[in-house]
């Protein structure tokens, strides 16, 4: 009794997997029909049987690249150049590929099929991954969730293969040339793939011709052949495929989505959309997501609410918390304010609260500078945190900051916007740099620096007698200067935004002085550039003093 | 207090202050050198107004500004679409309270660090925040006011009514957090929507003043910078105007000895800031 137990554990390790395997054979004529349907109702009339073609340019000649199935089933395949084929048949629906789009939408594709698994990955350029171990007793096993997700994907007119297996070669091999039996049983997959056809392992034409022509029709065909002729003969990559088909080596899976180690989600009988069940469904998993985090002692940095819509869109809003929280009430009330973003579209049918980001909740924070002493007059560190959450899930992201010093001399590079809170504080400011040292800086520096027009200088090398900026007219009263501010010339000049980068004096040195005028205004000028007589001298203002 | 819960950690901690004390006793502390004395006077934390650091000026606003209110303050000259001047005003309440971390509200987002810093304040006391209209100005000064989170909030706002004013007072009440709105306006020019009713407690006006040519200055042909104070409204008191110019380690500091008293009329003459203007070069 023991003994046949421990067998089964070591024969069924707990590791095994099951993969499955999304073919969408023409993926991209799907879309391209899809989207006119979408954009002209007439279009719902156009019978799905018009062979269409996807052509790309490869060297001027215009090549088929995908073809939907009547195409195909009337020869038009991959491979066949435009000109002939519209020879044969002149009202041939053709549009221009566009494998950049298809990738995207296979992204967004990939992103819906999280509905089924965490773990799913983009298999380019028209099909998808999905590791599905443990997951198909929700669909009261493997074939009522490839049942449920071809019926999905069909009715919404995507034509669609699915194999699962143990695998991910052999998945991938059932998808695609195992209509009859798509799911290959646990440890089967070498008799299963013994009928298929060679190319079902995932290796290129030229091989799987020269296979053919050896009289090697069928996987099966393989197995009896010794792996050292095999490798001689066809290269290591064959032998690679067939291993991994088999299982004898194992095969990296590259997850698109990173699943978030925290996330609870609800699924409803009846698809929701308005806002009001969409908050209530938020509270619920909230308390749930709070009570998953205290557990563990940790706070979410990054919370996601996902909604996964009837039509295959995912509607989401995030927020984003400066400091670690576990507080149910403190998530509501941040992502409530956004709720309204939210589209539910036809309805939702799943929603999901999920912290992509999470960190050990910390019981004392020491991180916010300037609080040393215990004043009063301090705050609270609690009541900044949540602050900045408000602020920053309102006004955007990067608009709560504070201001770090960048070790450069250009006036406009030297200081940077960082976090308001990060770990390790910030770097300090060097010590200050007054009236003693000789270099102002003015309490305003503007974006860009505005050019000044009607200067009059009595001298190129002096500071202006007059100027007029923003159709102002300003007498100097007084003036100090120069400070030269040369540009960092270990930097190339593409770097430097400057406000005319393709003028002359753009990357020349600055001259900067300070100047008043009548009234007491103190301004920051400076002249671009060194002067050379033969090129107008040019003035901006960069700041202005209190 | 320490009678209160007798603890042998407590009588741990009163054991070592008093061994500490006794140390310290011992030691006389270097005078900090950039701080004169007067300054440090003025930095005493009080839990009801804080000071400018200016004796006379704290002197007739019963120790400076009420904290818990809100304190407004304009630019006068051409300085109103920049505020510069404003900005020069709520950095020296930083520089004098050096304890304070604060948050300040801009719909433009031009507060230069470096300048901060050559004014001797650390910018990294500062949390900014970029909203994109006044709208969201005075939300975010609502929100910062009554989360408790820090003693100061600074905002520019462009344009308030009186309802805005007094929801900013409410709010500065609320968890004794002093607010300070500076006034900037969005157009070039004269305007006069710093003289919108408001419902601050003081109401400032600083306008650049020219400066005077000093023999010791390294840099001839350009002074200290002068400014003309006018503290135009206040609730409970008398208006007055004073002029300050800035010391050589960023200080401000009094001119005009006595607070040169002015009638309320000046908040209702079209052309103030040019009398203004004018007082001040006479009067220096």
């Amino acid at each position: 009794m023991t003994a046949t137990l421990l067998l089964s554990s070591t024969t069924a390790p707990a590791q095994a997997r099951r993969y499955l395997s999304l073919w969408l054979p023409h993926w991209s004529t799907d879309r391209w029909r899809l989207s006119r349907k979408a954009s002209a109702r007439e279009a719902v009339t156009h019978a799905p049987e018009m062979p269409v073609v996807a052509i790309s340019t490869d060297a001027g000649r215009r090549l088929i690249c995908a073809a939907n199935e009547s195409a195909m089933r009337q020869g038009f395949t991959p491979g066949l150049s435009l000109a002939d084929a519209l020879a044969r048949r002149p009202d041939l629906q053709h549009f221009p590929a566009n494998p950049l789009d298809d990738g995207h939408a296979l992204q967004r594709l990939a992103a819906w099929a999280l509905r089924f698994t965490p773990l799913v990955m983009s298999d380019n350029p028209n099909g998808l991954l999905l590791d599905i171990t443990g997951c198909a007793h929700l669909w009261q096993g493997e074939a009522g969730l490839r049942q449920d997700m071809h019926d999905r994907l069909r009715r919404h007119g995507y034509a669609c293969r699915i194999g699962i297996a143990d695998t991910i070669g052999a998945a991938w091999a059932a998808a695609r040339f195992a209509e009859m039996a798509p799911i290959m049983p646990i440890a089967g997959q070498r008799k299963a793939l013994a009928a298929l056809p060679v190319d079902a392992l995932r290796i290129d034409l030229a091989t799987a011709e020269a296979l053919r022509r050896l009289g090697l029709r069928r996987i099966g065909d393989l197995y009896p052949l010794p792996r050292a002729s095999i490798a001689s003969r066809f290269g290591r990559l064959l032998l690679g495929r067939l291993d991994q088909a088999l299982g004898d080596v194992s095969e990296a899976f590259a997850a698109a989505f990173a699943p978030p180690p925290h996330r609870v989600s609800q699924i409803f009988a009846e698809p929701i959309g308005t806002a009001e069940d969409l908050h209530r469904s938020l509270e619920m998993l909230a308390e749930r997501l709070a009570m998953q985090l205290t557990e563990g002692g940790l706070g979410a940095r990054r919370v996601k609410f996902s909604c996964y819509r009837l039509d295959h869109q995912v509607s989401e809003i995030g927020i984003g918390l400066s400091l670690p929280s576990d507080k149910a009430s403190h998530l509501i009330d941040l992502l409530a304010r956004k709720i309204e973003q939210l589209d539910p579209g036809p309805g939702v049918e799943t929603t999901m609260l999920s912290a992509g980001k999470v960190e050990a909740l910390r019981q004392s924070q020491t991180v916010l500078e300037a609080g040393s002493s215990g004043d009063h007059s301090i705050g609270d560190d609690t009541a900044l945190a949540g602050l900045i959450d408000r602020l920053g899930n309102r006004l955007g992201a990067g608009k709560v900051y504070r201001l770090v010093p960048v070790a450069s001399h250009l006036p406009e590079r030297a200081v940077a916007r960082t976090a308001p809170i990060r770990r390790g504080g910030a770097p300090a400011w060097p010590h200050i740099v007054t009236a003693a040292s000789g270099s102002w800086r003015p309490l305003r520096l503007l974006d860009h620096p505005e050019a000044i027009e009607d200067v009059m200088a009595p001298v190129p090398d002096d500071p202006p007698l007059q100027f007029r900026w923003r159709h102002v007219l300003h007498r100097v009263r007084a003036a100090a200067g120069p400070e030269r501010i040369t540009w960092e010339w270990w930097r190339s000049i593409d770097e430097h935004t400057t406000p005319a980068r393709n003028s002359p004096s753009a990357h020349a040195s600055r001259d900067y002085y300070r100047v008043e005028n009548e009234t007491g205004q103190r301004f920051w000028l400076y002249r671009a550039g060194l002067y050379r007589p033969e090129q107008p001298v040019r003035w901006f203002l960069h700041g202005l003093f209190a | 207090m320490q009678n209160v819960t007798p603890s042998p950690r407590r009588d741990k901690l009163a054991r070592l202050r008093q061994e500490l004390g006794g140390r310290l006793a011992g030691i006389t502390l270097p005078a900090r050198q950039t701080v004169p004395a007067t300054t440090q006077t003025a930095t005493l934390v009080s839990a009801t107004v804080l000071a400018l650091g200016l004796p006379l000026i704290d002197a007739h606003l019963g120790g400076g500004l009420a904290r818990g209110a809100v304190h407004e303050i304009a630019g006068g000259g051409c300085d109103t679409e920049l505020a510069t001047a404003p900005a020069f005003f709520a950095s020296q309440i930083l520089l004098q309270h050096a304890h304070l971390r604060a948050i300040w509200i801009a719909a433009t987002a031009d507060l230069y660090g470096s300048g901060l810093q050559a004014m001797s304040v650390d910018p990294s006391r500062l949390l900014l925040v970029e909203s994109r209209q006044d709208a969201e100005s005075l939300w975010a000064l609502e929100e910062a006011a009554r989360s408790g989170a820090v003693p100061l909030v600074i905002g520019e706002i462009d344009s308030l009514d009186l309802t805005a004013s007094r929801r900013l007072q409410l709010a500065a009440e609320d968890k004794n957090c002093t607010i300070l709105l500076l006034r900037r306006s969005r157009l070039m020019g004269k305007s006069d929507k710093h003289r919108q009713p408001s419902a601050a407690t003081t109401r400032w006006l600083i306008t650049p003043q020219p400066s005077h040519p000093t023999a010791d200055t390294t840099r001839p042909g350009l002074g200290l910078p002068c400014w003309h104070l006018h503290l135009w409204r206040q609730r409970n008191g008398p208006p007055a105007a004073w002029d300050i110019t800035l010391r050589q380690d960023q200080h401000w500091q009094q001119i005009s000895p006595e607070p040169q008293r002015q009638t309320a009329m000046a908040a209702n003459d079209d052309s103030h800031a040019f009398t203004l203007q004018h007082h001040g070069t006479s009067a220096g």
